[in-house]
């Protein structure tokens, strides 16, 4: 899914039929600016690839621009692939 | 883009269907572990009971519990199923293992090492046993140091402070652990039965206590040890984006341990928030990856954060494997101090 960073609304998704894009556009693409902005102010560098995991999904968010690429994954996944992917989107999209 | 890993819940579903079609399969081992890595401890307990009613002699099934009760903290029940499995398959190195682990949480020195010593002899290209082997081998020479002397010749006996003073090396299980991944493995047999002296008791909980209380490591030094190298950097936030444990210094070496407590712990509140919607459970961790920098933070406890920076050279999954040494350091040290 890509998703507008400052405002989160998606621009485009590839969903499952009971997703709720516009719900984890909106979350995900904040949660990624929150990130990213308080990693910058801590001197750690910005925008880049964000995962998190949760009990039971992860999700991963690579930001370039105002536009952020989003994947969401339930149950184990192979992060490095899903990570591989998303950064080389991100990359081409830029 | 929308990922659906669905292959540890097929392989439930089909493992459930093969044991509804067939009580008596031994498919309840794979679907008790299962359960267990899933963190569905209760369900894999009664699945793994519910199996050995029928597989009794089944070797691999009580490894299978033992693991599934150390998940849930009954270490005397796991200890005496690991016993049980080596009973039965007497070079089963799980089962050798798991005795090794326990032994050491208990503060058996000599017993962990002579276990590890022949699990090892079992599997001689386990890493994660030479690694917990090592764990127990710094264990012994930290508690001579303390003592200033020989190690006790009864190793039941020995301090607890020998394992705190473990370089943020708890052993606690769990994934990353080199003492999970010992316990975890499970294959074959062995030739000796002559184990341990399975009688001896808990030691005295008040002694475990005060000698902890001795070698209690400084707020300062609570993650040294913790990274391989100086790549990695750690620290214990609180709630309130406060340091409580820790160093961060930036590339000029200058203390920025405070800012980056500050703006990280709004990143769970907001963490927090986005899982409230997503029905994905609570977060376990949380990684950043910047052109500079890779910075990861998990929760210690309810009230607290552990954070792990490190520049962008550090490989990923070295990261992920200290984050979990230090939120399990972090977790024991705040526990400690109520």
């Amino acid at each position: 899914m890509a998703v507008g960073e400052s405002d989160g609304i998606v621009i485009d998704a590839v969903l499952q039929a009971d997703s709720r894009a516009d719900t984890v556009a909106a979350l995900v693409a904040s949660l990624y600016r929150r990130t990213r902005l308080a990693t910058a102010a801590a001197g750690l560098g910005s925008s880049g690839l964000l995962h998190l995991e949760a009990e039971s999904g992860s999700i991963f968010a690579a930001g370039r621009g105002d536009v952020v690429l989003v994947a969401m994954a339930e149950g184990r996944i192979n992060t490095g692939l899903i990570r591989v992917e998303l950064l080389r989107e991100s990359r081409a999209g830029a | 883009l929308l990922f659906r890993g669905i292959t540890v819940n097929d392989e439930i579903r089909r493992l459930t269907d093969q044991l509804a079609r067939d009580p008596a399969s031994p498919a309840f081992r794979r679907l008790a572990e299962l359960l267990r890595v899933r963190g569905e401890s209760q369900s894999a307990l009664a699945v793994a009971l519910r199996g050995l009613e029928r597989h009794p002699l089944d070797a691999e099934a009580h490894a299978v519990l033992a693991r599934i009760c150390v998940d849930r903290g009954e270490l005397q029940r796991a200890f005496d199923e690991w016993d049980m499995a080596l009973r039965l398959s007497p070079r089963h190195s799980g089962a050798l293992k798991g005795l090794g682990f326990i032994s050491y949480r208990w503060g058996r020195l000599q017993d962990a090492e002579r276990y590890l010593v022949e699990a090892l002899s079992v599997s001689p290209d386990d890493h994660a046993v030479r690694a917990a082997l090592d764990s127990v081998r710094s264990a012994k020479a930290s508690l001579a140091g303390f003592q200033g002397a020989d190690l006790p010749r009864d190793a039941a006996r020995a301090p607890a402070y020998a394992l705190a003073s473990l370089p943020g090396n708890p052993p606690t299980h769990s994934p990353g652990n080199p003492w999970s991944a010992a316990v975890v493995a499970v294959p074959d047999t062995r030739t000796d039965t002559d184990a341990a002296d399975f009688s001896r008791q808990p030691r005295d909980q008040a002694e475990v206590k005060a000698a902890s209380q001795v070698a209690r490591p400084s707020p300062d030094d609570l993650f040294r040890g913790l990274s391989p190298d100086a790549a990695m950097q750690v620290l214990l936030v609180d709630s309130d984006g406060l340091v409580v444990a820790g160093k961060l210094a930036g590339r000029d070496g200058s203390d920025r341990a405070m800012s980056i407590a500050a703006e990280l712990s709004g990143v769970c509140d907001e963490a927090d928030r986005a899982m409230r919607h997503l029905q994905l459970g609570d977060w376990r961790a949380i990684t950043f990856e910047s052109q500079q920098a890779v910075v990861s933070m998990a929760r210690a406890n309810q009230e607290a954060l552990v954070v792990v920076a490190a520049t962008s050279a550090v490989q990923l999954g070295l990261l992920k494997r200290v984050l979990e040494k230090a939120q399990r350091t972090a977790a024991d040290w705040l526990a400690e101090a109520i």
